[in-house]
């Protein structure tokens, strides 16, 4: 909830895949600058 | 046949009369005037007794108002725990750091040297002290994000030297644990624009998690690169894995894998 709630905070994404026995993938992507969530905010609030 | 005015109708008009068993009856009347109408030359009233509709829609609305209230109290119940969390929390760490220290110094020899067990005994103590600490972080943070108060402070972060932060801190536990921890970054990364404080707590997380639940032997593996406008980090590793139907509750507030359980791994479960 933690991990999750910091990605988000930041405007990313986080995605796991697993397969028991097999182990783990944790995708985090983070947009490289704030204002590229700001921008979806807006578009989001205009649509 | 001379042409007849649209017919007006009135209403519906409400109102309530007193029955004889001394309940109120609630009526209902629409009225609609054919005077012009020299067929009619009157007025046609209709009259219904709309009586259980009215207490239906009052009781709903007292139920409606109800359950608003509930919800206020419920918000605020959940408001005023996660400022005693919060506060706790912060009250806890006080002492602990203060713990800490001393064990520092009782550690490095500062109140004389350590003899036989002591240094063994002092060592767990300082070990658990930082568990208890980092659980206590948890805490804190969990009842921040609750009361979203949890406020990022964004600068300009160089990538390749934060992820060198991120293999400090997580090397050690890889290490005892003897699992290979491989990172590798895309020079091109450049900058984010990422509290990295926080950022770098996220990612510790996942990668602590993934030693955790990695065998001896195993690896875990950190890899970095730009997509588009964007910064991934990759953390895979080749350990137990979390069983598929627990897959969609690794978010919750406490989420412990039931292999974890099996496993004695440690943690408050609300990491991830």
């Amino acid at each position: 909830m933690i991990t999750k709630s910091i990605v988000e905070e930041h405007g990313g994404t986080i995605r796991v895949t697993s397969m028991e026995g097999r182990g783990t993938t944790v995708v985090v992507t983070i947009p490289l600058s704030a204002s590229v969530d700001v921008a979806e905010g807006v578009a989001v609030v205009a649509s | 046949m001379t042409a007849l005015s649209t017919p007006r109708t009135h209403g519906p008009f409400q109102c309530r009369y007193r029955h004889r068993d001394l309940s109120w009856r609630y009526l209902e009347a629409i009225g609609m005037s054919l005077l012009d109408d020299p067929a009619v030359e009157g007025i046609i009233v209709n009259v219904r007794d709309v009586t259980e509709r009215v207490q239906l829609a009052e009781s709903l609305k007292a139920g409606e108002e109800r359950l608003a209230s509930q919800v206020a109290e419920l918000q605020e119940l959940h408001r005023v725990k996660n400022d005693f969390v919060a506060m706790i929390s912060h009250e806890l760490r006080t002492p602990l750091t203060s713990i800490l220290g001393q064990l520092e110094l009782l550690g490095d020899g500062d109140y004389g040297d350590l003899v036989g067990d002591q240094v063994k005994a002092v060592a767990a103590m300082d070990r658990n002290s930082h568990r208890l600490l980092v659980l206590i972080e948890d805490l804190l943070t969990v009842a921040r994000i609750e009361s979203a108060r949890l406020q990022l402070r964004r600068t300009a972060t160089d990538i390749v030297p934060f992820v060198e932060g991120l293999r400090a801190s997580c090397a050690p536990p890889a290490e005892a644990r003897s699992v290979a921890l491989h990172i590798h970054v895309e020079p091109t990364v450049g900058r984010a624009d990422i509290d990295a404080l926080q950022m770098e707590r996220a990612l510790v997380n996942l990668l602590t998690n993934a030693v955790k639940f990695t065998p001896p032997e195993g690896r875990v593996e950190l890899g970095v690169r730009p997509v588009g406008d964007s910064v991934v980090f990759t953390v895979s590793d080749n350990g137990i894995g979390i069983p598929l139907d627990e897959q969609d509750q690794l978010f919750k507030r406490f989420f412990r894998s039931s292999l974890a359980t099996d496993l004695a791994v440690q943690g408050s479960g609300s990491a991830w």
